[in-house]
């Protein structure tokens, strides 16, 4: 074989997918796999800030995704992935160490900020900083461009809810990136 | 509205454009306003700029998929012999068994019962000769050489009275011997050779062999004396009663219903069943490289020879199958290669097809996998047995069953053997013939099954 190359979907596309392997069909179990997968491997590294835990968490999701094919009932395959993307982060996150409630006054970096992959840096390490609940919303909004509508049903909570989460954790995340976005927009 | 209200809807896009002008307006004025939606847009690029850098590790994507394919073709986490759901039915029907046995009054235990049978005796003894005043003024038939007395007592068990007298005055001279004319249900039929003399007597009690009367079965218990007054009187009545006196029990009344099989009381059956299939039709070129098939029932007997019941299990196939799978990419050279051959013997090629004009999904092209796991459930089914008793111990009955699986309608006709060496639990052997719908290979159709069934049964008689 020679000369393969990737494509990228359209919405319609993926609807088409979507209704096929909820009719069972592993042809389009494996394209949706090929198209997802890099958005699935993003949440889990910014939910669980870990490459080898994101690593984990993504097997575990997409052979989870595969084995409960059934229980599917083809209407958004990708807030449904997340769903289960969502339940198994939380379990290695809790499973890692109780949930603890944030001190956001605590919050603070002391570091200079040089270069575009030390900056990428800080904001995963801010991204961890936040509450649990807001970080998994702000993902959901800010990486994978998620609607509210599509956040509210993979988290499952109110539309309202899921903008107040977002606003919130945008409001979080301008705290502690703050001086250094200052100062590294201000070196530019 | 709030300047963070402001920035939030329009890094969503979501800003209206009254709040636009607004906004826009509020920035000119306010310069801190400003330098918080300057930061908040280069937070929300720094965002969209990590979230592009992030890709997957190719070999993750790889292992993952390979891990999944492997699934997917049975190959590890559907191991046949791994399936833990025989082992679970297996355990269930061993714990069924234990808990009946442990509750059950054992065949040992009422053959062994000496003091049992003596306090039956007693009480018998008593009613007898209540009953003594009544029949001697009756015209009762007599038959030739088995002169008897036939009388019902209720029938009451447990208490562990000794007989160690007899005292009643057996002056009775006539007897008839239709036992089944005086029998009611709950009771026990006693049946006394005529002129007893016998007093003052311990007696010994041996079973003799089980008989049937009229369609009803019986053990009779011979009762001999040990200490006699009368020696010469009672070897003489003896001798010429040839049995001497006689206990039938009707052995309706058990825990579990008899100590011995029969058919004709009604009673509920579970069973146990695992197939082994011997002949299979309809799978085509399907090279099926395991079968399982398991199924519990529950039956009542709705008659003497009759039973009426529920079927439920599981059967499910691991075959081999060739499928298709679409892999996004385009064909350079666009032509038809062959990558597998699915049979050689069959001179059976696959190919892969390229992704021209013709093609539903022109992005991909399609790749054949040979291996693909079926899984189908057996929904339940409702069955008619007619049982036909050979002998105490071994009948042969006939089942009917039309139910559905998960993939349609399912028919069924099963013959087998049910041996009986203990009370209350039966083992089984027998043929079945069993078709049914399946969409197994792709396509949905009639699939035909000969196969040995074997398993266990659970009887709980009533009468």
């Amino acid at each position: 074989m020679k000369g393969f190359e990737k494509t990228n979907f359209d919405n319609e596309q993926i609807r088409q997918f979507s209704e096929d392997f909820r009719r069972g069909s592993s042809e389009a179990f494996h394209i949706l796999y090929q198209h997802y997968s890099p958005k699935v491997y993003r949440f889990c590294l910014r939910m669980l800030g870990n490459r080898e835990k994101a690593e984990d968490a993504f097997q575990d999701i997409f052979v989870k995704v595969f084995e409960n094919a059934k229980t599917f009932r083809g209407e958004n395959f990708g807030a449904w992935v997340f769903t289960i993307a969502r339940h198994i982060c939380l379990n290695m996150i809790r499973l890692e160490k109780p949930y603890q409630d944030v001190n956001e006054n605590s919050l603070s970096f002391s570091y200079v900020v040089n270069d575009d992959i030390g900056m990428r840096d800080f904001v995963q390490r801010a991204i961890m900083k936040l509450p649990v609940s807001l970080r998994e919303a702000l993902i959901l909004r800010e990486y994978e461009e998620y609607s509210y509508e599509e956040i509210a049903k993979i988290l499952g909570i109110g539309l309202s809810l899921a903008k107040i989460r977002v606003h919130r954790a945008r409001l979080l995340l301008k705290k502690f990136l703050e001086p250094i976005a200052k100062e590294y927009y201000g070196n530019r | 509205m709030g300047i963070d209200k402001f920035i939030n809807d329009y890094l969503d896009g979501s800003i209206t454009p009254e709040d636009d002008e607004k906004f826009r307006e509020l920035l000119k004025q306010d310069p801190i306003a400003k330098e918080d939606f300057d930061l908040m847009v280069s937070i929300h690029s720094l965002l969209k700029e990590d979230a592009e850098s992030i890709g997957i590790p190719k070999d993750l994507q790889q292992k993952v998929e390979d891990r999944i394919l492997a699934q997917y073709l049975g190959i590890s986490s559907f191991s046949y012999e791994k399936n833990p759901r025989r082992l679970i039915y297996s355990v269930i029907t061993l714990l069924l068994i234990f808990i009946f046995s442990i509750n059950s009054i054992s065949d040992k235990e009422l053959f062994g019962n000496y003091f049992f049978f003596w306090s039956e005796i007693a009480k018998q003894k008593d009613l007898l000769i209540s009953q003594v005043p009544t029949l001697e003024n009756q015209s009762l038939s007599v038959t030739s050489g088995n002169n008897s007395l036939i009388t019902k007592v209720s029938n009451s068990y447990g208490k562990t009275d000794r007989l160690e007298q007899t005292t009643f005055d057996a002056s009775i001279n006539s007897a008839v011997d239709e036992v089944s004319n005086l029998r009611t249900k709950n009771e026990s039929l006693i049946l006394v050779t005529h002129s007893l003399g016998i007093s003052n007597n311990i007696y010994s009690i041996d079973a003799k062999s089980p008989f049937q009367s009229h369609s009803q079965d019986f053990i009779a218990y011979e009762m001999k004396p040990l200490s006699l007054n009368n020696q010469n009187f009672v070897q003489n009545e003896f001798n010429s009663f040839q049995n001497g006196l006689k206990i039938v029990e009707n052995t309706n009344n058990n825990r579990f219903g008899r100590i011995f099989a029969d058919y004709q009381t009604k009673g509920i059956l579970l069973s146990g069943f695992s197939v082994v299939p011997i002949l299979k039709f309809g799978y085509s070129d399907l090279k099926i490289k395991s079968y399982s098939a398991f199924s519990q029932s529950l039956g009542y007997k709705i008659s003497d020879g009759f039973r009426l019941g529920l079927e439920f299990g599981y059967f499910d196939f691991l075959y081999e199958h060739s499928t298709t799978i679409l892999v996004p990419a385009t064909v350079v050279e666009p032509e038809s290669r062959k990558i597998y051959t699915y049979n050689q013997k069959k001179n059976k090629d696959n190919f892969i097809l390229t992704n021209g004009g013709e093609s539903p999904y022109p992005n991909f092209v399609q790749v054949v996998v040979p291996v693909e796991r079926k899984y189908q459930i057996y929904w339940g089914s409702l069955f008619l047995d007619y049982v036909y008793p050979v002998s105490k111990y071994l009948s042969i009955a006939g089942r009917l069953n039309f139910g559905a699986t998960s993939e349609g309608a399912l028919g069924k006709v099963l013959l087998i053997t049910e041996f009986q060496p203990i009370s209350g639990i039966a083992i089984n052997f027998g043929l079945e013939n069993k078709s049914y719908w399946s969409g197994i290979g792709g396509y949905s159709s009639i699939k035909n099954e000969i196969g040995l069934v074997y398993g266990i049964s659970l009887k709980l008689d009533f009468e």
